[in-house]
């Protein structure tokens, strides 16, 4: 298996992890002509959700772009985002993954990466930007864990160099907003 | 971007344990054992239980990460709710027995797309995770496949949802005949 040198330091421990409880499962049909993943941000914010995982099980775009990674050449990273690719719909979302949490100025933020087939039949799957993907007709359905008394937080990762999602248990009073 | 590798026998041999209830013997991974027409459809009963939620950071392999994270938690049985991340280089398994084919695809930089699958104990009660799901390179093509234990190190970052599965003490079989 080939490893690779990051900008940082090593970080400890290798494998951060919580137990989160239930904070309950929602289904939501995010409507045509919003964008995914602010679309799904406020849904969730109105439901009372603070971080959760996501599952995307299906859904059709009427317009979309999405970023995939490359080796970074200035050493700064070990890999970056190359140029977004930008498909015209109608494209199909076939699968995908997404989670909510916190930015680092306490913001509902989504990361989300997703399989699509645009309007050839080509497959096609990335990381998915905010304000970029426009739900088409029929909408985009979201399977939604909601996580109780844990959370994702954004935090700057110095190891890789980027804002990177850690989970984090929540102090009651974070837990009951 | 990707190329083709002879394929690896499976070094985890799934050995079914002794039926306690007369039925046929529930091997750890059923459903993927090519037993035709002798395979009955394979029920257990059982509940959702806590959730985990991990971050795995680089250079760690997703398969032995997730078991690694399940074990830190005692969690034996669990599935896959969300997954999202990124790996220096991919290696998906596609096929099955003598054909089966090992894919590489070079990084870093490899999208984690979707990931799906559960982890279940070995005879010895360890857990072990098999996953399966899709990746993009940086060209934009898109490969799916069985992770290959030991060959998909993290590059940036893997978020993962976990959640335990609680089954019942003994799995029941319903029905028979071709699957």
């Amino acid at each position: 298996m080939r490893t690779v040198k990051q900008p940082g330091p090593p970080a400890k421990p290798r494998l951060l992890s919580v137990a989160a409880g239930n904070g309950g499962e929602l289904r939501l049909v995010l409507q045509e002509g919003e964008d995914l993943l602010n679309g799904l941000a406020a849904a969730l914010g109105r439901a009372g959700v603070v971080s959760a995982a996501v599952a995307l099980a299906g859904g059709r775009f009427s317009r979309m772009q999405y970023l995939t990674g490359q080796p970074c050449d200035d050493g700064s990273r070990v890999a970056t985002y190359g140029a977004p690719t930008v498909l015209e719909g109608p494209v199909v979302l076939l699968s995908g993954n997404a989670f909510l949490g916190l930015d680092e100025k306490g913001k509902p933020i989504v990361h989300c990466h997703a399989v699509l087939v645009d309007n050839r039949g080509k497959v096609h799957g990335g990381h998915l930007p905010p304000g970029a993907c426009v739900i088409g007709r029929g909408g985009v359905i979201a399977h939604v864990a909601a996580f109780a008394g844990a959370a994702l937080h954004v935090r700057h990762d110095a190891e890789t160099n980027y804002p990177v999602f850690h989970p984090t248990v929540l102090a009651a009073a974070e837990a009951a907003q | 971007m990707s190329r083709a590798k002879p394929a690896k026998k499976p070094t985890r041999a799934a050995r079914a344990p002794k039926s306690r209830t007369g039925l046929p013997p529930v091997a750890p991974h059923a459903l993927t054992q090519d037993r035709p027409g002798t395979l009955a459809t394979l029920v257990e009963r059982g509940r959702y239980g806590r959730m985990v939620l991990a971050r795995v950071r680089p250079n760690i392999d997703l398969v032995t990460g997730i078991e690694r994270v399940c074990a830190a938690h005692n969690i034996t049985h669990a599935v896959v709710r969300s997954a999202v991340g990124s790996l220096v280089d991919a290696a998906l398994g596609y096929g099955e027995g003598e054909s089966m084919t090992m894919i590489t695809v070079e990084g870093p930089g490899i999208e984690i797309l979707t990931i799906g699958g559960e982890v279940r104990p070995d005879e010895t009660g360890k857990p072990v995770a098999r996953l399966r799901g899709t990746v993009s390179d940086s060209d934009a093509n898109v490969y799916g496949g069985e992770f290959v234990r030991g060959g998909n190190p993290i590059c940036i970052t893997l978020e993962i949802a976990m959640q335990e599965w609680l089954p019942d003490l003994q799995a029941s079989v319903e029905g028979r005949g071709k699957n």
